[in-house]
């Protein structure tokens, strides 16, 4: 994976638990790295260990590490330079989701050895959607929860997701229901968050930087 | 040409187009265009949004009528000419269809690449593309989504590419500010350790030169007192102020010392050199300490190490010596012994001496401590054995700057081995000390310098070295005059002009840094004189100490013709005084192990300067004159050494060391050095044993005069070893 992902994993601890917690996970993990070049590949093991070391050292299972991540990954994405690939990928959640393996696919020949999960959906109406996921990475599939969360926060939406199937060898699926919250309400003939509205998404990733967040709820 | 526009797939396929009809208003378009201008859900004229960038022409509804049909429509009328023609433009054998168009938004002033389709029933023409965008901020500003582009359209991936190249710019930017602010704090900090540095050695150097000027009352009144005293408890208690004093003021040297070293003011002399010699001294120098405390003392030099290099020779002497002594001094019984060996280094050949005992040894535990300043053994015997707790470190620190380095193994009561290697650069041959002199060539660079018709003032307090000075100055042709101390020459000085005056440093009395201040404070003929300071200090405070006192140049002991000559024909050029091609290592011939013994007298003063003028016959009479005087000289010593009068001590010993070298004795400079830093260190046991190799030096020398093959008038004595 990308350096962003473990650099990521490792402000989420230093934000949200000190400098102590990320140093320990470092050390649990047998990281020689202490930070992470953004566009270096690294092998995923490196990953997978820094997140297994933060459950143990946060004493959480790792699903909860994985989700919590993916959340605050969307915000860290936000304040690297990166931050307009993601904002063009929609200005509404259902848009974001709808076009995320569209993103994937224009940002593929610069990020040559990005090997991204798919994302699609089905049963799209106003205030639901089903998100099918498929990963040659096999667990990663809690953070993706906390994607859809980071990004309702960043969009200004409460989100709740759930998973409706999880068969080995087959996507993962999950219910995602949202709703536009009231201050991230824009005037009509503009869809929500978008334009203008960027202080509401800087502000979003301010909550996510701080530990709190927008209005989501956990199912 | 198709013949009708399936609008829900053009929709899908180019979310940015436009549909017009004959009269080219606009009757329908992509949601995406609607994003841009919302007035186009009004149906407006083409003309009235956009205007066509390229080609440059204009939409012809004439040419679009082709055969005269209806000219005007209400929007999405039909056409009522089947198979109008669809040039539109009227430039000839073009085709419309294959040119590109960029059709810019008058209002945003977007511009779109399209592509022009045209349908025959219903008569339309339509415009198909994506948005020319060149930003990815652009997509902010339009409020565009990946939505408002067709999978196949390639201007995203541009984007983001072009998003990725200015990302890695804005982060190498980024890295190159914070390296460059890194740099600068580093560069402030560098600048405020050396300010910090530097305050600490002006602060170590001034405050060590204060507390000298006292320590030199307590030692001395301390020395008085102890004569004085009667009761045996007073003497006790004078006596360990006595002790306690002399170790404080050997520490303020070691602080000195590396106080000059820290600050790069280390004294870095490049000499070509005899460097089997070098070592031969070093290990003959501590031969009677050795002696006496029972230790065997044993030096091995490999074949390979060359004789002949050059390279940084007091300083190597500097470090052998250090550690050496050190061996010595902790070692009881066995052996130290003293292993050279060389292999091929940077800067020609790289030395290794290894100095290896069989002493008290070194903890590991302890073998980094001791190399950290101010750190002494651990030990019930640590203070009595230890220094100032600085040799090591200074050791250290002058094989680092000479680009060597040093080390130990040991451990714990099985002896030490302390290394250190030196680099040097080879020699093809040794350097000759027996080079010719040109008497007339000097001669003529002196009447350049100075008015040799007038005599040269040599003022000294002791006898043999005024004399020598004054003869090696008299084989020159110029007249001189001497003075036996400071006052004396003043009064000379007020009285006649002179060419020159050489003034030895250290006398009693006025000294000569006084002397010099008096004479160049009066005035008169001689304010401007050159005034050459000399002593056998070779140390730059001395040197800085006279310059500053008002001394021309500062000519350091042993004196050759060569140095000689060099500052007194440049006196106000203070880099002549120490010329590395004139600088003199103490040198004698053999090797450590078939040390050949000197039986003839000359053979004992083969640093003579004396013999450059090729003739022995002065050299001979000056060390006859001294062995003389060498009895009432050594009773002397042995007055002041029973009344512990180690200030005595000490300046006798400065003073023989200089007549030593003058005479060029190098084995009695050896001697009298060790004797006064043994004074110096209040010694009595040491100095002592000292004394007894200078009464066995002596007597070998007169021994050498009454041997049948003795020769006082052998020409090129130091040709032959």
């Amino acid at each position: 994976m990308y350096g962003m992902i473990n650099q990521a994993i490792l402000e989420y601890l230093d934000e949200n638990f000190g400098p102590d917690a990320s140093d320990a996970v470092l050390t649990r993990a047998a990281c020689e790295e202490k930070q992470f070049a953004a566009l270096t590949q690294y092998a995923d093991e490196v990953s997978y260990a820094l997140i297994g070391a933060a459950a143990e050292v946060l004493d959480q299972p790792a699903a909860d590490v994985l989700e919590n991540v993916g959340e605050y990954w969307v915000g860290f994405a936000l304040r690297s330079p990166h931050a307009d690939l993601l904002r063009m990928a929609g200005r509404t959640l259902s848009e974001v989701l709808q076009n995320l393996d569209h993103l994937h696919t224009r940002i593929g020949p610069s990020f040559k050895q990005m090997e991204p999960p798919s994302f699609w959906c089905d049963d799209v109406t106003e205030n639901t959607l089903v998100l099918n996921y498929a990963s040659e990475r096999a667990g990663l599939g809690p953070m993706v929860a906390g994607l859809v969360r980071g990004l309702g926060n960043m969009l200004g939406y409460s989100t709740r997701t759930e998973p409706v199937a999880n068969e080995p060898g087959k996507p993962m699926k999950f219910l995602v229901q949202f709703t536009a919250n009231e201050e991230a309400q824009t005037s009509p003939g503009q869809s929500p968050a978008s334009g203008e509205n960027s202080g509401s998404r800087v502000k979003s990733a301010e909550a996510l930087r701080t530990g709190g967040s927008g209005k989501h709820i956990r199912s | 040409m198709i013949h009708q526009f399936d609008d829900a797939l053009v929709t899908r396929l180019f979310p940015f187009h436009m549909v017009l009809d004959s009269e080219l208003r606009i009757v329908s378009h992509g949601d995406s265009l609607a994003k841009i201008d919302p007035s186009v859900r009004e149906h407006p004229m083409f003309g009235d949004l956009f205007a066509i960038h390229t080609p440059r022409v204009d939409l012809n509804l004439e040419v679009f009528q082709g055969d005269g049909a209806v000219a005007s429509q209400a929007p999405g009328d039909t056409p009522a000419t089947e198979g109008a023609a669809y040039a539109l433009w009227a430039v000839e054998g073009a085709s419309p269809t294959s040119a590109t168009y960029v059709l810019e938004h008058k209002q945003s002033s977007l511009q779109f690449r399209m592509q022009m389709l045209v349908s025959q029933s219903p008569q339309r023409i339509a415009f198909v593309g994506s948005p020319l965008l060149t930003s990815p901020n652009q997509l902010d500003r339009y409020d565009l989504t990946l939505s408002d582009f067709a999978p196949f359209d390639f201007v995203l991936d541009y984007l983001v590419a072009l998003r990725l190249k200015d990302s890695l710019i804005e982060e190498k930017t980024q890295l190159a500010n914070e390296l460059e602010q890194a740099n600068r704090d580093l560069e402030k900090q560098v600048k405020a350790r050396q300010a910090a540095d530097e305050s600490k050695d002006l602060f170590l150097t001034s405050m060590s030169h204060e507390i000298r000027t006292p320590m030199n009352a307590i030692t001395g009144l301390t020395s008085l007192l102890l004569q004085m005293e009667q009761a045996a408890d007073r003497r006790q208690h004078l006596s360990t102020i006595d002790v306690a004093a002399n170790a404080l003021r050997s520490l303020i040297d070691g602080i000195l010392e590396f106080s000059a070293i820290e600050s790069g003011a280390l004294e870095r002399t490049q000499a070509d050199f005899d460097l089997h010699d070098v070592i031969t001294q070093a290990v003959r120098l501590f031969r009677p300490t050795a002696d006496a405390k029972g230790i065997e003392l044993r030096g091995t030099v490999d074949d390979e190490v060359p004789r002949a290099v050059r390279g940084e020779v007091d300083l190597f002497n500097r470090v052998i010596i250090n550690l050496t002594e050190n061996a010595i001094k902790f070692t009881d019984s066995g052996s130290v012994e003293i292993t050279v060996t060389a292999k091929p280094g940077p800067r020609g050949v790289l030395v290794r001496v290894e100095v290896e005992d069989t002493g008290v040894g070194i903890d590991p535990a302890d073998h980094t401590r001791i190399f950290e300043r101010f750190t002494q053994l651990r030990g019930a015997d640590a203070v009595e054995r230890s220094g100032s707790g600085l040799g090591l470190e200074i050791s250290r620190k002058i094989c680092e700057t000479c680009g060597g380095s040093l080390g130990l193994e040991s451990t714990l009561e099985q002896g030490s081995l302390f290394w250190f290697e030196f680099p040097f650069e080879t020699r093809d041959e040794v350097p000759s000390k027996n080079v010719k002199p040109d008497r007339s060539e000097w001669t003529e660079k002196l009447s350049e310098a100075f008015d040799t018709t007038l005599p040269i003032l040599v003022v000294d307090d002791n006898e043999i070295n005024r004399s020598m000075v004054m003869d090696m100055i008299a084989w020159l042709g110029i007249e001189t005059e001497s003075a036996k101390d400071g006052e004396t020459a003043i009064a000379m000085v007020s009285e006649r002009e002179f060419g020159a005056i050489l003034m030895d440093i250290r006398m009693p009395g006025m000294d000569g840094y006084q002397a010099t201040r008096v004479i160049r404070e009066r005035g008169g003929d001689n304010a401007e004189t050159p005034i050459i300071g000399l002593s056998a200090n070779a140390f730059s405070k001395d040197r800085e100490a006279g310059l500053a006192a008002g001394m021309s140049n500062y000519l350091a002991k042993p004196i050759t013709m060569a140095t000689l000559v060099n500052v007194l024909g440049d006196p106000f050029n203070h880099g002549s005084a120490l010329n590395p091609e004139n600088a003199s290592p103490a040198a004698s011939a053999g090797t450590l192990e078939s040390e050949p013994s000197a039986t003839e007298p000359i053979d004992f003063i083969a640093s003579s300067p004396l013999l450059e003028t090729g003739d022995s016959s002065r050299a001979i009479e000056f060390l006859q004159d001294f062995l003389a005087a060498a009895p009432a000289t050594i009773a002397r010593f042995r007055t002041s050494l029973d009344k512990e009068d180690f200030e005595e001590v000490s300046r006798q010993a400065h003073s023989l060391r200089g007549s030593s070298l003058f005479l060029g004795i190098d084995p009695l400079n050896d001697l009298t050095q060790q004797l006064e830093e043994n004074a110096q260190r209040r010694d009595a046991k040491d100095a002592a044993s000292v004394l007894v190799q200078i009464e066995e030096l002596v007597a070998e020398i007169l021994a050498s005069f009454r041997t049948p093959t003795a020769s006082t008038t052998k020409e090129d004595p130091r040709g032959s070893r």
